[in-house]
């Protein structure tokens, strides 16, 4: 009864964080043709890197890295919020079939990158010569064994209580399971098995003498915080979203805004230009700008830089707009006697600066195939 | 009358007959009268819901009258809103502060808004930081600093610029002890120096002896407004604390609803269930203090 209660909870958690963060991965979808064109410039750089690439002794060890990144790195969402110690410890027996559900929820996904890692990493490996493509597929299924049993050990991970046990046991995890992914990809898939199962025995053995919670809750909790924060890093990255508020950082440049005029009629540029300097949207404006600007160089064709200088010159208009709109505060509008229409125009002004400064440089690159 | 003198005898803040609430039809405040002169410290004190935020509300303009009028220096919002607005500096109870902006910054914002000069506004950053222990903090972000520095911002910022009235709400709130004394005698300062001051506060004992007069509210209405003496001959308590006084006032209110409620029970079944703050009769008529203004003009 409880269990079905705590496993409705979780359900409910996860619906109401997609709804919540669907407009935002809708405004992200706007740069998909941005992202598309730097996709496209990594395969040609992956590409030029594997024509120029001969078999030599390290390159397992170099394939090794990415795919063991993605076996020994799991992200479990737990959906559990600083209140639930109080709330929800009463039902802190039943939290087994919760963790289970989490994780079990959790699993797909991380086989499915696990074994996309994989699968990029094979055209490299390839260079080597020492394996066939069907040999290779089995090595990815055994990936996925060893995937599966690093998640239960992650999981043995969490439940311990000291902290610097924990980062023992994590190091030795992936430790070994580099180790096995090396293995693998020189000796094949049924060495990997082995050396995973030998994994599993070793540190489910010397984890057993180690104090553990039943559930970690504090380590749980700060886990799904982590997950979070890691979701509106990857968000606000090229665009300004609601859950960046309050994420102002320090900025040498905001020195500028000391050089604003001391009067009333300029307070609004002073405001917005400190806001600017020291939000998100300061790198955002300098990502789009640069992405756009290194992409617009290494296109040949001068309609086709311009039209990508177009497209982010776009991009940092939508971005920009959001500049001035967290005015919408009514208590803080009757903090200083600054009139609306002031505020408003001073926004606009600082928005259309920036603008035209990031415009400048995104054109750079058509204008000198054009001239020179 | 001299134009100089007229301009003296208006009073910074005037609230008459105000009556006004959050839902359509039900007034959380009800009948409000009171007004601040410059020079004027005025308590507006009140239990937890009593409505003083509210009147603040309405006097920021955040909040529309649905009866009585807000003058300030004798205007009105609507027809002078730059004029009125530079009138006053608010603290409010929370902080609002913008995340980007540092300390030193958000004083200079508000002194550039406010018209003080850039030499007078620096000067006078550096003296109330070394009043509030605000030095070492003042090129830090909000989130880096406590809730009380947080709020010795709001103070800094109103300070610096000298408005003619000071609306202050809860001050005190994770103010350190320093702090609270510097604050208290600042104001005493700006008091004397012709400011005029509308303070809501929980702290009784820190306002007691700084301020003129006081409107005491409760459930939406003027209970009592005075000087001290006025609210001890009220109350029968000659040698009464505000805290004391303020105590017996509430008790009294309290006895006197229950009484009324059981006379309504008695002839209306129905139990009334209105209007709260209208449907009350007015504690204040009966006593020995009229509720027509705060400082008893």
């Amino acid at each position: 009864m409880i269990a079905d209660r705590m496993g409705k909870l979780a359900r409910e958690r996860a619906d109401r964080f997609w709804r919540r963060i669907m407009p935002e991965l809708r405004l992200f979808g706007h740069y998909l043709p941005g992202f598309f064109l730097v996709g496209l410039v990594a395969l040609f750089l992956y590409d030029r890197l594997i024509e120029q690439l001969q078999p030599a002794p390290w390159l397992p060890a170099m394939c090794a890295l990415p795919v063991t990144a993605s076996v020994a790195w799991v992200r479990v969402r737990t959906w559990l919020q600083p209140a639930d110690p109080v709330f929800v410890m009463p039902a802190e027996s039943a939290m087994g079939g919760y963790v289970r559900q989490v994780i079990l929820a959790a699993w797909p996904g991380q086989l499915l990158a696990a074994a996309g890692t994989a699968l990029a990493v094979w055209p490299l490996f390839r260079v080597q010569g020492v394996m066939t493509f069907g040999a290779y597929g089995a090595v990815i299924f055994a990936l996925l064994v060893l995937k599966t049993a690093n998640m239960l050990l992650w999981w043995r991970e969490q439940q311990m209580a000291h902290g610097r046990i924990r980062a023992v046991f994590a190091l030795l995890r992936w430790a070994g399971t580099f180790l096995s992914v090396l293995a693998g990809l020189l000796l094949g898939a049924a060495v990997l098995l082995i050396c995973a199962a030998f994994l599993v025995s070793v540190l489910l053995t010397g984890g057993r003498r180690v104090v553990r919670f039943a559930l970690n809750w504090e380590r749980m909790i700060a886990l799904e915080r982590r997950a979070l924060a890691a979701w509106r890093r990857f968000l606000g990255q090229f665009a300004a979203t609601e859950t960046d508020g309050g994420a102002a950082r320090p900025n040498p440049f905001a020195r500028l805004a000391g050089f604003i005029r001391h009067a009333p009629e300029n307070a609004g540029h002073y405001l917005y230009l400190l806001v600017w300097l020291r939000s998100p949207l300061f790198g955002i404006t300098l990502r789009l700008t640069a992405i756009g600007t290194a992409i617009a160089a290494a296109v040949g064709d001068a309609w086709l830089k311009a039209g990508i200088g177009v497209l982010f010159a776009a991009a940092l208009h939508v971005q920009l707009k959001e500049l001035g709109r967290d005015e919408g505060a009514v208590e803080r509008e009757h903090l200083l006697p600054l009139p609306e229409a002031g505020r408003k125009k001073a926004a606009r002004d600082v928005r259309a600066i920036v603008w035209f400064v990031g415009t400048l440089l995104l054109a750079v690159p058509a204008v000198l195939s054009l001239v020179i | 009358m001299a134009p100089r003198d007229a301009e003296n005898r208006t009073p910074l803040l005037r609230v008459e007959r105000l009556s006004g609430g959050y839902v359509p039809g039900k007034n959380v405040i009800s009948g409000i009268d009171f007004q601040v002169a410059a020079g004027e410290m005025v308590g507006l004190i009140g239990l937890n819901g009593a409505g003083k935020s509210t009147v603040l509300k309405h006097v920021l303009g955040l909040m529309k009258p649905r009866e009585g009028d807000i003058r300030m220096r004798g205007m009105r919002l609507a027809e002078h809103p730059e004029t009125y607005r530079k009138t006053y500096a608010w603290v409010p109870e929370s902080p609002l502060l913008y995340p980007e902006l540092t300390v030193r910054e958000h004083v200079r914002l508000a002194a550039m808004a406010y018209g003080v000069s850039e030499r007078e506004a620096e000067a006078e950053t550096r003296h109330l930081a070394a009043l509030f222990q605000m030095e070492s903090k003042l090129d830090a972000l909000p989130a880096h600093l406590s809730k009380g520095m947080r709020q010795k911002i709001m103070l800094l910022s109103a300070l610096v610029v000298r408005p003619p009235l000071y609306l202050i709400d809860e001050p005190f709130l994770g103010l350190d002890p320093l702090g609270i004394r510097a604050l208290l005698d600042l104001l005493a300062e700006r008091k004397r120096e012709g400011a005029g001051i509308l303070i809501c506060s929980h702290i009784l004992s820190a306002i007691e002896r700084r301020c003129d007069c006081f409107v005491v509210l409760h459930h939406g209405r003027m209970m009592a407004a005075g000087n001290m003496a006025d609210l001890r001959a009220r109350t029968g308590m000659p040698d009464g604390s505000l805290d004391d006084v303020f105590v017996a006032l509430v008790r009294h209110a309290g006895t006197e609803e229950a009484e009324a409620g059981r006379s309504d029970a008695g002839t209306n079944p129905a139990g009334g269930g209105t209007d709260p703050a209208d449907g009350r009769k007015n504690p204040t008529g009966g006593g020995t203090i009229p509720a027509k203004g705060a400082n008893g003009k």
